[in-house]
């Protein structure tokens, strides 16, 4: 459910920065797409690049969890892994 | 025993005024105004209360239920969880918006060593340990740093004073250009930045302890912030002049640059930056739980498990939204303020008022029509 | 997240946890009534006590039939047992008494112990906890039932000073390890029938006296029984400190903060329950705890009460200013010299820039080396034998001081900066309150070397954020302050004169909200005003 809304929210927020780079820049959806993720920014794009992959890796530990405790009917406590 | 969480009254002061003070300070306002941006800020602080009062009234057709709830009370689950993923991605989109206003004024001012990526982080997972906490953690924190916001704002204002930087010829003539400039900045932007923003109150609201009173409170909120925006602007105009304004990037910060008292009182703008910094956590956090509290809704679970991993999808696109500072604040300027604040801020919710209006008085008919 | 570890690697250590039986309180319907076989009864106890030296079971004879006297050497007093037991029974009179059954041995009790605290029990395992809480018993042929004397030694350090929470002006006793003597130290303060005291047995191994004291007619009575609730649910087999109880009745465990006061000094306790608070004694610890708490009670001391308000406002800010520096000064240090040269006056920088010339350390390597040096000193000077506390503080004096200057080791700011913080950090009245800041303030330092003052000041919203969701009992954290209550504002920052406080704490919702309404200002109104 986390991971989902995860991607929910990551292709959400993504149309809404591709229509505005194209009312922008004035692209085609493939190029502004491709400017997005593979234009050199500078190496801390990385840092941003890397927390994303960190919050997938806990959307789909969380998830593990909540699916475990509700197994095991406990209420469910989640916290930050 | 379900805690059900609630922000007082004078929380919700601190809430409002914090949120609509964030990143109008950091950005100048109403630069098209020129030297009356001022009067531009103080009408649109009027307007400003009206709004708030549009967006009270909403939320008192159905008392208990916030945004989210309504949509579904006027258009039925399946529309409203559509409505809601619209209203969703805009809290993200201008809580990323507000984050990376803030990070370009660090970069540029006062860390520029450092990756703006890594200050958004940092500043992320600040406001996912907040939500994570929850809504009173948030509403507490906005209620003890306030005062300071206040006690910097008059700190600044007597510093300037002090070493004569301040020099009311700077604003005049007033009315230059008379008033069509400034009903122009009035009418597009400042309504929907910042004043509309109060939209994502609708989501806060209903969780007030005395929801009679939240209405005249966020009207009170709305008055005293905007009239700390309009103060701010008129000294920026006082002390840089307008031209310097408009070129400055964040015109708060280069006005406290110019503070020089004895020779010992220097560049304060770190300590400037920290005023704002308080009021973008708070904006930041505010626009973050409006958006969860939609998630709460669309998956019908508690949004906490979600606050981490989200929390980092927006760090991500908070640099994602565009390439540089030019970029982004065009963008804002010309893209999302006339298009997509003013589709959010008002049209939906227009629309939404007068759906649930009519719904309501049928209800309440059909209710007389059974009584008698 | 612990079980799972565990039962990934050590299977065979869930198997084995399984609770022991408790010996002393047996289940219902399988207990051993004393039946009057003194010689079966005599063997029970020393199969339950086995080897100890300090069981002493001695034949005597009473009202005219055999009997046994059990008791612990090491719990009871001997010139009681002399006393009470052996003068008793020798006398003539108790001599011709003739016991034949219960009824007469309760007539025994009543005409010759009445003067020492006695009960008669009736079941072997009430027999051994007797024992164990210090009581003689007796036991007598043939007749059901024993008579249990107590003669619990009242052995006690004699009452001294507080060494944690010293003042100039006030009482000058403080709680010591009896229980009972700490019952007495407040008693005496508050004269007043409602002060109560209710009693818990806690820990399975060790029994400890516990009792919760509140003032029956002021405290909010949902805040009582979350208390009693939650200090009847601890299932800990050992208490020897109110530290234990503290962890098991917090209501979050992944604080720095206290969620309980604690104290060696009876006044402040007794001013905590007359606001409405409940108190914990914990018997064997001289520190009482008291529940609810919020952060504005660590910056307080009973003193302040006692010295004029304006000094009593003026120290309070003090200890406020102190706890931030003890919190920030470091990290500050560290962001200003690594990020923020233009916030120091330019003269200075020359200077600081100038000593640090010859550090070849950065200035987060400098602070980290500094502080871990002071933490060990001052553990090493908690923990040392008073005799060697010499040593301690000269090398410490060098090790802090213009030696590691001279060797170039860190600069002379720095020196000083590790210095006002560790004072700082002693200004707290109460202990595990400024551990807090201790802790903290490695995090503080580690932002402010990442992100200078930007770190510092996520650090803090952090912290403040963690502190509002804090609740202490369910009152919150930071309670006067947020949620902001302005009827409380006069004890917050400002210590009114006494006669200006009228009312407890709202946010603890009292029975009586009201303490003192006839008080008022000792300067007569001027003449002509009014009346």
């Amino acid at each position: 459910m986390v991971t989902f809304c995860f991607f929910l929210i990551f292709t959400l927020l993504l149309v809404i920065t591709t229509i505005f780079d194209m009312m922008i820049y004035k692209q085609t959806i493939l190029k502004t797409l491709h400017s997005l993720f593979f234009s050199y920014v500078g190496a801390g794009r990385y840092i941003a690049y890397m927390s994303a992959g960190v919050g997938l890796i806990c959307s789909i530990i969380i998830d593990y969890r909540l699916r475990t405790n509700k197994k095991a009917k406990k209420p469910s406590q989640t916290d930050l892994p | 025993m379900k805690l059900q969480e609630n922000v007082s009254v004078i929380q919700l002061l601190a809430l409002v005024i914090n949120f609509q003070i964030g990143s109008s300070i950091v950005v100048g306002l109403a630069g098209q105004a020129k030297q009356d941006a001022w009067i531009a800020v103080l009408i649109a602080t009027v307007v400003g209360v009206g709004v708030a009062y549009f967006y009270y009234k909403l939320l008192s057709f159905c008392p208990g239920k916030n945004l989210y709830e309504i949509l579904e009370f006027s258009f039925g689950r399946i529309i409203a969880v559509g409505v809601s993923l619209l209203f969703i991605g805009f809290f993200f989109y201008i809580a990323a918006r507000v984050s990376r206003d803030f990070a370009e004024m660090m970069t540029s001012a006062i860390l520029p060593n450092t990756p703006i990526e890594a200050i958004n982080l940092l500043l992320m997972l600040l406001v996912a340990y907040i939500l994570y906490l929850g809504l009173e953690p948030l509403a507490r924190t906005a209620e003890i740093f306030s005062p300071y916001i206040v006690i910097f704002f008059g700190l600044l204002t007597l510093l300037l004073w002090v070493s004569g930087d301040i020099s009311i010829r700077q604003v005049q003539p007033v009315l230059a250009y008379g008033w069509a400039p400034i009903a122009k900045t009035v009418f597009p932007d400042l309504m929907s930045f910042p004043f509309g923003e109060l939209v994502v109150f609708t989501a806060i609201m209903c969780y007030t302890t005395k929801f009679r009173y939240a209405g005249k409170v966020a009207m009170v909120g709305v008055g005293i912030a905007g009239l700390l925006v309009g103060f701010s602007t008129a000294m920026q105009i006082m002390v840089l002049g307008v031209d310097s304004v408009a070129r400055s990037n964040f015109p708060l910060l280069s006005a406290a640059r110019e503070v020089s008292v004895a020779q010992f009182i220097e560049r304060i703008d770190a300590f400037v930056v920290f005023i704002m910094m308080l009021g973008i956590v708070i904006k930041c956090s505010v626009y973050m739980f409006a958006a969860f509290k939609g998630i709460e809704y669309v998956f019908k679970m508690p949004y906490r498990p979600f606050v981490f991993p989200i929390t980092m999808v927006i760090s991500l696109f908070t640099v994602m939204i565009a390439f540089n500072f030019a970029e982004h604040i065009d963008e804002g300027l010309n893209y999302t303020i006339p298009y997509f604040n003013a589709t959010m801020e008002y049209a939906v919710p227009l629309i939404l008022f007068v759906v649930t209006y009519i719904k309501v008085r049928k209800q309440r008919k059909k209710k007389g029509a059974e009584k008698a | 997240m612990i079980n799972w570890i565990q039962k990934i690697f050590f299977p065979s250590k869930i198997q084995r946890k399984q609770s022991t039986p408790d010996e002393l309180v047996p289940e219902e319907g399988t207990e051993k009534v004393l039946n009057g076989d003194i010689q079966s009864i005599h063997a029970e106890m020393n199969k339950a006590f086995g080897k100890s030296a300090d069981f002493k079971a001695g034949e005597l004879k009473i009202g005219g039939k055999r009997g046994f006297a059990f008791y612990l050497d090491s719990m009871t007093d001997s010139k009681g047992i002399n006393e009470i037991i052996t003068k008793t029974l020798s006398d003539p009179t108790a001599k011709q008494y003739r016991i034949n059954n219960e009824e007469e041995l309760k007539g025994f009790c009543r005409e010759f112990f009445s003067a020492s605290a006695y009960q008669i029990i009736s079941y072997q395992h009430e027999l051994v906890w007797q024992l164990l809480s210090g009581s003689a018993v007796i036991v007598v042929e043939g007749i059901e039932g024993a008579v249990s004397i107590d003669l619990k030694t009242s052995e006690h350090r004699s009452i001294v000073e507080p060494s944690t929470q010293t003042v100039v002006r006030g009482p000058k006793d403080g709680f010591v390890e009896s229980i009972m003597v700490n019952v007495s130290l407040i008693r005496r303060r508050i004269k007043n029938p409602h002060l109560q005291f209710e009693a818990f047995q806690i820990g399975k191994d060790t029994r400890t006296t516990v009792y919760v004291a509140y003032i029956d007619n002021i405290v909010n009575l949902g805040i009582r029984n979350e208390v009693i609730k939650r200090i009847k649910s601890i299932e800990a087999n050992a208490i020897f400190e109110s530290g234990n109880i503290e962890e098991f009745i917090a209501d979050k465990t992944w604080t720095p903060f206290p969620l309980a006061y604690n104290t060696e000094r009876p006044d402040s306790i007794a001013g905590h329950l007359l606001e409405g608070k409940v108190a914990i004694l914990v018997d064997g610890s001289p520190f009482v705890l008291s529940v609810p708490v919020t952060i504005v009670d660590f910056f307080e001391i009973s003193e302040d009460y006692y010295e004029p308000f304006m000094m009593g406002s003026f120290v309070r800010f003090i200890r406020y200013l102190s706890f931030l520096i003890a919190l920030v000064t470091p990290a500050f240090y560290v962001a200003v010299i690594t990020y923020h040269h233009e916030l120091i006056p330019t003269q200075l920088l020359l200077g600081i820039i100038a000593q640090r010339e010859g550090v070849p350390f950065p200035a987060l390597v400098e602070v980290l080396l500094m502080e871990i040096t002071f933490e060990i000193l001052r553990e090493a000077g908690v923990r040392m034998p008073r005799a060697v506390g010499q040593t301690v503080s000269i090398v410490g004096a060098l090790v802090i001081g213009q030696a590691a200057v001279e060797a170039g080791i860190v600069s002379a700011s720095m020196v000083i900066v590790v210095a006002v913080t560790a004072i700082a950090n002693f200004v707290s009245p109460v202990y595990s309150f400024a551990s807090a800041s201790r802790l903290l303030r490695f995090i503080m330092i580690l932002l402010s070397a990442g992100f200078g003052l930007y770190g510092v000041l996520i650090g803090l919203v952090a912290m403040v954020a963690h502190l509002s969701s804090l609740r202490s009992f369910g009152v919150p954290y930071l309670a006067p302050v947020a949620p902001f209550v302005w009827e409380d504002q006069n004890d917050v920052f400002i210590r009114f004169p006494i006669w200006g406080m009228k009312k407890r704490p709202r946010y603890l919702d009292t029975q009586a909200p009201i303490k003192q309404p006839g008080s008022k200002s000792p300067t007569p109104p001027p003449e002509g005003d009014g009346s």
